[in-house]
């Protein structure tokens, strides 16, 4: 009876994470909004000339708005979940580039790949200890200063 | 058999079928929760062998899909959110994080760029390698400032997220680091998205750290890209 209640659950779950998984995005007012701050802010940056994109920019902006007290974060906290959340189907797009760029499945992707494992290796490695031993200095400065 | 007869699909097609394959593997992923079934993955490859059978050319699939593509301006934007709602944390510990994007940002660079060189990959996809640890819509817009190919970036920037993962875990079992920060720091700057996931698997501290550092490493790439340009002449 229990195990039967507890597939039930496990059930239940597995159901819930798999709408989930495919849930539409919601607040599609939001992201109107947010998709209107990125063509403002587009334009701005080219107006101005800025050596920033226009995204980079509205973020910025987005931003100052929401510590300035000006964007009540509530009004866009749906929408940004969902753009933020559902990313990847964007940049799918950029992704096809092996399509126009056969090489990438020779030698030359090949070695693409090299530079992506031998380089997240020494990123990794040496970020974590450098953050590591810096935390640790700051702990025991914070301790003697107690 | 040809296939000819199939380059006169509408460009809508493609858009179509990119969301269908994306709610697919976004589907399998809810029910098998493992590194190979990420959706970031699986819908890529599923896109890539669509278009391959049918024989599209990249063109005509970005006529039916930029329009998705565009979506990633706002949702760069939206990234305002999350530091917004971590403010406090960030006040509080902001020299860690400095300390932990700028070291990772400067490396991440310059490791990069010698490795590439020292393989003897063209100059062109030198610089669109250079930004491949920070997030895609950021990885993006660098590589396209520093004379690097846009679209290589998204590729190799994806596969650093999928194999960084796998990596950092790995790493992690060896490295003497036990700071929620160093392990945070180690996903959100190695691995960006599907690091900072990664990374929520070992706590909700690790996670945000991760994410953090992930955003404001895109940041601080973005802004520094003139000087990256500048200095990799």
């Amino acid at each position: 009876m229990t195990a039967a209640l507890t597939d039930l659950a496990q059930i239940k779950v597995k159901i819930a994470l798999a709408v989930n998984g495919i849930a539409p995005p919601k607040g599609w007012p939001q992201i109107g909004l947010l998709i209107a701050i990125w063509w403002g802010s587009d334009w701005l940056a080219r107006l101005t000339g800025l050596p920033m994109p226009g995204s980079a920019l509205g973020m910025i902006l987005f931003l100052l708005a929401l510590l300035s007290g000006w964007v009540n974060p509530a009004w866009l906290r749906q929408g940004s979940a969902s753009l933020l959340n559902h990313m990847l189907l964007f940049f799918i797009p950029a992704m096809m580039a092996p399509l126009g760029h056969r090489e990438l499945f020779g030698l030359v992707g090949l070695k693409i790949l090299g530079v992506i494992v031998v380089g997240t290796t020494i990123i990794m490695t040496t970020t974590a200890l450098i953050v590591e031993l810096y935390y640790r200095q700051r702990l025991k400065a914070a301790e003697a200063k107690s | 058999m040809s296939l000819a007869y199939l380059h006169d699909l509408p460009p809508a097609f493609w858009g179509v079928a990119t969301l269908g394959l994306y709610g697919l593997a976004r589907l399998i992923y809810a029910r098998k929760r493992r590194w190979w079934s990420s959706p970031l993955l699986l819908a890529w490859l599923a896109c890539l062998a669509l278009a391959f059978t049918l024989q599209v050319s990249y063109a005509d699939y970005l006529r039916g899909t930029s329009w998705l593509l565009s979506l990633l301006g706002p949702a760069t934007v939206a990234f305002a959110l999350p530091i917004y709602e971590q403010r406090q944390f960030i006040r509080r510990h902001w020299p860690v994080l400095a300390v932990g994007v700028m070291a990772g940002s400067t490396i991440a660079i310059f490791s990069s760029w010698l490795l590439a060189k020292s393989f003897g990959l063209p100059p062109d996809l030198e610089r669109s390698l250079v930004p491949h640890s920070i997030t895609t819509p950021f990885a993006m817009t660098v590589a396209s400032g520093i004379g690097g190919i846009p679209q290589i970036a998204a590729v190799s920037t994806a596969v650093t997220g999928l194999l960084g993962a796998v990596i950092g875990d790995g790493l992690l079992k060896y490295l003497p680091v036990r700071s929620a920060f160093a392990r945070g720091s180690l996903f959100g700057m190695g691995a960006h998205g599907v690091g900072v996931a990664k990374a929520y698997e070992l706590g909700q501290e690790e996670g945000s750290i991760a994410g953090l550092v992930m955003i404001l490493a895109g940041l601080a790439n973005v802004a520094a890209a003139p000087v990256i340009a500048a200095v990799l002449i």
